[in-house]
Order: C-alpha cells, then structure tokens, then sequence
C-alpha cells in the first residue's frame, strides 16, 4: 500500500499544519524603532521559530526531523510558481512606464552588482572562518525565501549548504532591516556615491531591507526623496523579477567555483556537493 | 517519494495556501483560480523534469529550474494567449502565505541540526552580515560607475 508511507508521517503533517495556519492567523507585525528604522515580523518566521524551538527541546523524533526536510522540497514549488509568474508582468511594466529613463544601462548593470555577496562573502568565509560548504549556501545571496527553495531542491536543507542558507535567513531576518539602514547612513556619509547609485543599491530583493535603507537614505537626502525611491523600487523590482534565475544560472555556479577555489588556496578538503536524499 | 505520496503532498500545501489567503481576507473564488494555475505551473514543471530524466537520463536541473522557467514564459505578455490571465490569476495568489510552509517545515527539519548551528554560530552571522555589504556595496559601486561614464 503505497499511502501507509504519508501516514506513517502524518503527525509531521498535522504538527506543520497546525503551525502554519497558527503562524497566519497570528499575521504580520509591525514594530518602528524610530521614524528612519521600522522592523516587522512575518509568519514564516514565526512558523520557524517555534519548529526550531521544538526540535532543540526534543519534542520529537530525529527520524520525525529527517522526514520533514524531504517535505520542504515540496513545499518550495508553490513560492517558486507564485514568484515565477510575476517575472515577466513585473519586467514588461518597468519597461512600458518608461521609468528606466536614460539610466537604464545604470539600473540593469547594477543588477550584476548583486554578485557581491559571494564576491566578498566567500573569501571572509573561506580564509577567516574556514567555513564549510555551508559558505555556499549563505553567500549565495541575501538567503531570502527564494534561494532557500533553491538550495533546499538542489543541496536538501540539512545539507552544510542547507545550514548555511538558513543562517543566513535567520540572520537576515532579525538584524537584515537594522543593519541595511545603518550601511547605507554609513555608504551615504562617505560621499563616494552619488544618492541616486545608492538609491539603486536599496533594491536587495527584500521588500523589508530596501524600505530600511531607502527610509534611512530619505531622511538623508530629503530634496531628492523622490527620485531615490523611484531608483530603489525600480531596482527592486528588477532585482525580484530577474533574482531566482540570476541565483539558478549565475551567481550559484560562481559561487562553488570560487569557492573550491579559495578553500584550495586555504587548504580546506573540499567535499562533494551534498545530494538530496533521493525520491 | 512515490508520485502518489508527492501529489497528495502537494495538495495538502496548495490547501495551506488556500487558507492563508483566506485568513488575510482574500476571497475564495480567486483564490482557488490562483492556486489551480499554481498547481498547473507545478504540475508542468514536474512533467518536464520526469520527462527529460526518462528520454535522455540526465538529472542536471532541480525541478524548481523547470517550474521557474516555465512561469515565467507562460506569463510572457503577448506571447501566448494565456499570459495576461495567469499572471492575474497568480497574482491574487499571497505570497506571505507561500511561504509559511516552507518554513514551517524547515524549521522542523533543522531542529535536528542544531549543534552544527551552534558551532556555526556567531561566524554565519558575521558572513550574513558581509554578504549583506556586499550585495548592497556591489550594486552601488556598479550604478555609480555607469552614471558617471554616462554622465561625461
């Protein structure tokens, strides 16, 4: 009988069912710490909170744990339909509105920029840390929902690559917000850019940390308010719209590269990629 | 997996998603439309990995490549008929509540690793924190470079 498997698991289901809809019905909040600086917390944060919460007391088993990492592959196909299908609708908008401009060459180009997590996250973590793969997984890029499908589909997510992408989701999710609004006060008062480049970089694919930085950025240049936000959510948008085929083709297979290549000069044994657990 | 098992899975997500749309107050003939075309990209995309994996024995790609792929030219304006239709249908369609079950998931696969998170720790935190330098630093650099050559 080929359903006693899913039933086998079913205390799995109902534990993430129940979760979930808890976790929506609790909704997303917001929280401002002061005019420039606002956080809000959403759901799925929560929802992962309180399934790390359980595994670390042992509210279940490890085989429990196991199986539940091969549902995420699973899960992950929804969001990556749900993103996919705006891609084009939301590029072919920029694109009819005009609002690209004469910068455009400006606000395309800046999109590779985005590279620059694994440009400079690898080396620190390679040569300071002497990380694992799990480098991979947190450089790769901001370690927003989207590459946590990826890297669940093609690593698994208790792989060192899986590790590395949640840290960083984590990471990201509490200290993303505050510390995007402090990088770009700190970008800005070094004078180096102009604020309409830095206004471009706001777009990180994270509706949260563009609003920080762009808040913060505002409050610095109040006459240019405007055309800051216009750069930043047309970044945005781009960086959404191009983000999960960029991560596929491009900035994934740089990153492992790079990083065989550093953990070579650092003398680390570089282990295979992790495989899935297989069907 | 077997395919029954990961169809019913399947389904058992879209009905999370259904009901997350619900409590955020989205109605529910849209959102059933919004998750049956979901389903539908889904379903292509598996097809098409089963498909390739069968003819030419080559498990290169992960699925989502394919269902990303595959939304994103159905959604295509102009391109096909059903473009304008999907990405409206899609669009209705939360995406906070897409999310909740992969993390609510994940968040129970990883409680198992968490002595590896705790000798990650304060590091992943740190690499977090320089990607995030460097994603916004690297498009900065990039915008400021190409105003300034546009700019002379």
């Amino acid at each position: 009988m080929i359903l006693k498997d899913f039933f086998k698991d079913l205390h799995i289901h109902v534990l993430a069912v129940v979760i979930a809809i808890f976790c929506d019905c609790i909704g997303t909040r917001a929280f401002a710490l002061s005019k420039a600086i606002s956080f809000s917390l959403f759901p799925m944060l929560y929802a992962m909170a309180i399934g790390i919460v359980m595994g670390a007391f042992k509210c279940f088993s490890e085989e429990t744990m196991r199986m539940a990492s091969k549902y995420t592959t699973i899960t992950v196909m929804f969001l990556t339909a749900k993103v996919a299908s705006g891609i084009a609708p939301g590029l072919y908008k920029i694109y009819m509105e005009g609002k690209l401009g004469g910068a455009t060459a400006a606000l395309i180009l800046q999109e590779f920029g985005n590279m620059g997590t694994a440009v400079l996250g690898v080396p620190i973590a390679v040569f300071l840390f002497k990380m694992s793969r799990a480098a991979i997984g947190c450089t790769v890029s901001t370690s927003r929902e989207g590459t946590i499908a990826i890297i669940g589909e093609i690593y698994g997510l208790d792989s060192d690559e899986g590790l590395g992408v949640m840290g960083g989701y984590v990471t990201g999710t509490v200290l993303g917000t505050i510390f995007f609004a402090l990088m770009a006060q700190l970008c800005a008062s070094t004078g180096l850019f102009h604020p309409y480049a830095l206004g471009a970089a706001c777009g990180v694919g994270s509706a949260s940390m563009m609003s920080a930085s762009l808040g913060a950025l505002q409050e610095i240049y109040p006459d240019m308010a405007q055309d800051i936000q216009t750069y930043a959510y047309t970044s945005q948008s781009l960086t959404s719209g191009d983000g999960m085929l960029m991560n596929l083709c491009l900035t994934l297979p740089m990153t492992n590269w790079l990083y065989n290549k550093c953990a070579r000069l650092r003398g680390i044994e570089v282990k295979e990629p992790t495989k899935p657990a297989d069907e | 997996m077997t395919n029954v098992q990961m169809a019913i899975f399947t389904l058992m997500c879209a009905a999370l998603c259904v009901v997350a749309n619900l409590i955020q107050g989205i109605a529910l003939e849209p959102t059933l439309v919004g998750i049956g075309v979901l389903l539908a990209i889904i379903l292509g995309g598996v097809i098409i990995y089963k498909l390739i994996y069968k003819l030419t024995g080559w498990k290169g790609l992960p699925t989502v490549a394919y269902i990303c792929t595959l939304g994103t030219i159905v959604t295509i304006p102009d391109l096909l008929p059903c473009a304008d239709f999907v990405g409206k249908a899609a669009s209705k369609v939360s995406f906070l509540g897409t999310c909740t079950p992969i993390l609510a998931y994940a968040g129970l696969a990883v409680g198992k690793d968490i002595e590896m998170f705790k000798k990650l720790g304060w590091k992943i935190v740190v690499v977090g924190l320089v990607v995030f330098v460097g994603t916004f630093v690297g498009s900065a650099v990039i915008a400021e470079v190409v105003l300034r050559s546009m700019a002379k």
